[in-house]
């Protein structure tokens, strides 16, 4: 009978939240600085550690230089000095991001956060006095228990 | 049998194509019967054959192929039905010929064999067999055909009838040759057996995606095996290490393999020439000759496909437009039939396609009235124009010279098209041609798209790749000592040229530790050179070209990134990007000047580098070229010895000459640090004293005379709002010291008399001088025709230097005439331009110059001069 009970309860909470399942976004979350940045997880190719990377010089500064993903070359972006964070990053990981019809995109970071569902209805507008980061790569925020989650416009930061 | 080889070539190439055709063809045949395109293609195919092989006197051949031919006749003409047994005995006799194919690909000459005699009975009994079927149809066939609008069903009867009817006769045959044949048979089979290995096995179809895949895993598999390396490195298991080095080289081995199966020989598009060639040729009446040289040599698949029309387009041209009628050639002297050479070979990284023909060659004279005609240039600039900048107008939308459109070409597209499709290849494409003589086109192609030979150095920790293709050579400098700053560029000289010198380290703003740089790489843009100073120099690497992303669009200096042996990655830089970096841009000039009025017309293409310095108020200018250093001295350092200004400059005594003392100059102020212009020449050196240094430009050398006539200035010209003063420095020294240039022992009876013709004021003055000063008798003029009228008028002159590019009448045809003249065709001749470059050479040479010099190079010009005179 237990056995029973507990596949009853794991129904109910499996049909209660079923809706909100259906609309769930998945977020590889991240920290750079005091700030916990959000990616669709769809977006993101892979993360890995393999942080060897040439530079390119003449190129704009948030442009940290170029890394060898498997034969790829993969452009290799500072993100703090792109949102004009500011922070120092200690380049530890690659976050690699698929870019439409163009090779793939590295932003390094230093830490990486939890896998987050997120719920579309919930995001919100990104608030005005957001300081510290350069709002316009800011898509949405959303508001998390303890603390706030940026996701960010990728489009607009590879663009 | 006495044949070309290449022609032989030609048509086994074409011959293979055909019995693919043939077979595929009967194949489509047999599941579509009633095909008449493909009774056509068949017959078409079978008729070249036997035409070819016709001409190379291949009897047996040409045999069988005439009789498929007649019984492919009767098929497409609807005579007989194509049964099972006309079909085998066509196949067979593709089998033959196949057979026979192969056999002369490899003796040179067809198998005398008895199956071969025996077929060849065969088919032709089978045809007189149709043959007599179908005289006996008609008889059946006429009334019905006149009634065109017949019931289906009658018709079928009739087929059914006709059917019937062969297959009786086919009975009658069967028993007529049956005795003979179970023997024959198995002979038979041989034949058809051996050429299958011989042609088709040794190739096959693969696609091309499949072999990128390739290629790419390839390239993953070397970065795993590097991995592996390393791991194994670590271990120091000695087993595991022997096999990792076993993988290693396989793996090499693996990819350059790879690499391989996507290069073919060019003959892939040259050997559809022939044909070209001869329906062209045919279709205009003319007489060509074509050659096909290099055939072997390799390309990549996709340029190999990508030239092909850019080929042809030009091959017709030259046939259209190059190549003369018959009568026209046999009345100038040439052969009637026209000479088409269609070359390929390797040079460097590149390939080199050539097309060229001994037609008439480009009447730049009527580029140059198009031009005008068509707003491309304006009177004044076409008559300023070099041929190089007139025959680039050909590849201009919208020019074209023919004078009559023909169907063939002329139509105003093509050029400009050809151009931009092999510049999209990373090539260029560049025209020679000599008026009456013929044309060549030369086009230059990489060899692949995607592996190219690159020269590997290093600024600071990372390595960049060079293109081979841009690669000149390399100099061990001392930077110190070798190289010259004057303002904020560096230069070298290398044998006589002057080139701007760039540093890596620089242009890529490496502020790490500096290093000596000792390497200069010297690259060519394809137009210049320049010098590229680099920390490290690496060997030479074949790399594989990835593209950049759309971050490093806007940065010029690279045209991509490689993946390095160790997995890690280096930049590959773009000269003609780095190129911009390099001083004063000619735009840049060229705009200084148009405040700059009454230019003398002079070539524009004659610029040199320029070093503008004061003495005291006054600006001067000379040549850098003429310069062999510059230093700065302090004024306590000028001694006076034996009446002279001298200075000890590394442990030499070298004289020093205030320009004040021979020029109309104010003079230099007394100032504590003066610098030197030093000129050296046969080891003797001086210094010549100046205030400060201005600077270089590269400019022309346009300079106006009259308003200073002082002998060692050559002339003025207004730069920036200041009048400078272009000083002729070997008059200068001899004013100095007359001995100075004198060369001991050399003592004429009478003076030789040297003709000069120069357009430049600047040359005309500084060459005048400097041979005046040799002790030779000089008469000057102004261009080819002043030359030409004076040589003409009887006087005699023992030696002719002329300057190529000039108005009225240029030095090549200024050549020309004078070989043409019997009282001179034996005059030595010397070309001297300030263009150095190897095709302008031949040209030269190739209408009759007798040696070619750069005109700043006084002593080699004077050592030239002096053996050509003894």
């Amino acid at each position: 009978m237990e056995l029973a009970k507990k596949e009853d309860i794991a129904l109910e909470t499996r049909e209660d939240k079923a809706l909100d399942y259906a609309q769930a976004i998945t977020m590889v979350t991240f920290y750079i600085g005091d700030f916990l940045l959000g990616i669709p997880a769809e977006r993101v190719v892979e993360i890995n550690k393999e942080i060897e990377i040439t530079p390119v010089p003449l190129s704009e500064e948030h442009i940290l230089g170029i890394m060898n993903l498997r034969g790829q070359i993969v452009t290799v972006i500072d993100l703090a000095k792109k949102l004009k964070v500011n922070f120092e990053v200690t380049p530890k990981l690659n976050l690699i991001v698929k870019d439409e019809g163009e090779a793939s995109v590295s932003f390094v970071i230093e830490e990486i956060g939890e896998i987050l569902e997120i719920f579309p209805a919930k995001l919100e507008k990104t608030p005005d006095k957001l300081e510290g980061i350069a709002k316009e790569y800011v898509k949405n925020v959303y508001q998390l228990p303890d603390r706030l989650l940026l996701i960010l416009d990728v489009e607009k930061i590879i663009q | 049998m006495n044949f070309d080889e290449d022609i032989l070539q030609d048509f086994l190439v074409e011959a293979k194509e055909g019995i693919t055709n043939l077979e595929e063809g009967f194949i489509e045949l047999e599941k579509d019967k009633e095909n008449v395109e493909i009774l056509k293609a068949l017959f078409r195919t079978m008729h070249s054959l036997k035409g070819a092989a016709g001409f190379f006197g291949f009897k047996t051949l040409e045999s069988i192929a005439h009789f498929s031919e007649d019984i492919l006749s009767k098929l497409r003409d609807g005579l007989i039905e194509p049964e099972e047994d006309v079909i085998d005995i066509l196949l067979k006799a593709v089998d033959y010929i196949k057979y026979i194919i192969g056999y002369i690909e490899k003796n040179k000459e067809e198998p005398v064999e008895d199956r071969i005699l025996d077929f060849l009975v065969e088919l032709s009994n089978f045809n007189e067999k149709l043959k007599k079927k179908v005289q006996e149809k008609p008889k059946e066939r006429t009334p019905e055909e006149k009634k065109a609008e017949e019931p289906k069903v009658e018709k079928e009867k009739l087929e059914e009838e006709v059917v019937e009817e062969k297959k009786e006769e086919e009975k009658k045959k069967a028993e007529e040759v049956k005795p003979v044949e179970p023997v024959k048979k198995e002979k038979k089979e041989e034949a058809v057996v051996t050429p299958h290995i011989e042609l088709t096995e040794t190739h096959i179809k693969v696609d091309v995606k499949l072999l990128d895949q390739l290629m790419n895993l390839a390239g993953e598999l070397v970065l795993a095996r590097n991995r592996v390396v390393q791991l194994s490195q670590k271990l120091m298991d000695e087993e595991l290490g022997r096999s990792v080095q076993i993988l290693s080289m396989i793996t090499t081995e693996m990819q350059e393999t790879i690499m391989k199966t996507r290069m073919q020989p060019i003959g892939m598009v040259f050997n559809k020439f022939p044909r070209i060639v001869r329906d062209l040729a045919k279709a205009l009446s003319k007489k060509v000759n074509l050659h096909l040289e290099g055939t072997e040599t390799e390309l990549d698949r996709s340029i190999i496909e990508a030239i092909k029309d850019p080929l042809t387009h030009l091959v017709r041209n030259a046939i259209d437009h190059g190549i003369e009628p018959p009568e026209e050639r046999v009345q100038i002297g040439k052969s009637a039939e026209g000479t088409l050479i269609l070359r390929a070979y390797q040079e460097g990284g590149q390939v080199v396609i050539e097309i060229e023909d001994d037609g008439r060659g480009i009447d730049v004279e009527k580029i140059k009235r198009k031009a005008v005609e068509k707003g491309f240039m304006t009177l004044e600039e076409a008559e300023k124009a070099s041929e190089k900048e007139l025959l680039s107008l050909i590849f201009k939308p919208g020019f074209s010279t023919a004078e009559t459109v023909t169907q063939l070409s002329g139509r105003g597209v093509g050029m400009d098209v050809v151009k931009s499709n092999i510049e999209k290849l990373g090539g260029s494409i560049e025209i020679n041609t000599v008026r009456g003589k013929g044309t060549t086109v030369k086009i230059k192609i990489p060899l692949t798209l995607a592996i190219i030979p690159a020269l590997i150095v290093t600024s600071g920790n990372y390595r960049y790749a060079i293109p081979q293709v841009n690669l000149k050579e390399l100099v061990n400098v001392e930077p110190e000592k070798d190289l010259l700053k004057l303002g904020n560029t560096e230069f070298y000289r290398l044998r006589g040229e002057i080139i701007p010198v760039l540093r890596l380290s620089e242009i890529l703003k490496d502020n790490g530790k500096k290093v000596e740089q000792r390497n200069l790489v010297i690259l060519t843009t394809g137009e210049r050179f320049i010098g590229l100073l680099v920390d490290k120099i690496f060997a030479s690497e074949e790399i594989v070209v990835k593209p950049l992303g759309k971050w490093f669009k806007n940065i010029p200096i690279y045209s991509g990134a490689t993946i390095m042996g160790d997995g890690k990655l280096a930049l590959i830089l773009d000269v003609i990007g780095l190129s911009q970096f390099v001083g004063i841009s000619m735009e840049e000039v060229e705009k200084k000047y148009e405040s700059a009025k009454a230019k003398i017309r002079t070539s524009s293409e004659e610029t040199i580098f320029i070093l503008l310095f004061d003495v005291g108020k006054d600006r001067l200018a000379l040549p850098i070229a003429l310069i062999s250093r510059l230093d700065k001295i302090k004024a306590s350092e000028i001694q006076i010895s034996g009446g002279k200004e001298i200075i000890i400059y590394r442990d030499e005594v070298i004289p020093v000459i205030r320009l004040e003392n021979y020029l109309p100059l104010q003079g230099a102020s007394d100032q504590e640090n003066y610098n030197v212009l030093f000129f050296t020449e046969r080891g003797k050196t001086c210094g010549i004293l100046c205030s400060n240094i201005v600077g270089t430009l590269e400019t022309t050398l346009d300079v106006e005379e009259g308003i200073y006539n002082n002998p060692g200035i050559l002339g003025h010209r207004i730069i920036d709002g200041k009048t400078v003063l272009f000083i002729d420095i070997y008059k200068i020294i001899e004013m100095y010291d007359p001995d100075w240039f004198i060369v001991k022992g050399k003592v004429e009876e009478k003076a030789k008399k040297i003709l000069l013709a120069e357009d430049s004021p600047f040359f005309r003055g500084m060459m005048q001088n400097y041979l005046k000063g040799a002790g030779y008798e000089v008469e000057v003029v102004e261009n080819g025709k002043e030359a030409l009228n004076k040589l003409l008028s009887g006087e005699k002159f023992d030696l002719v230097v002329t300057d190529l590019e000039m108005p009225e009448m240029d030095g090549f045809d200024l050549i020309k005439e004078i070989r043409s003249n019997p009282d001179y065709k034996n005059i030595p001749i010397i070309v001297v331009t300030s263009l150095a470059g190897e095709d302008i050479r031949r040209k030269a040479l190739e209408v009759g110059a007798n040696s070619y010099e750069i005109k700043l190079n006084r002593e080699k010009l004077l050592k030239e001069i002096e053996t050509l005179l003894r």
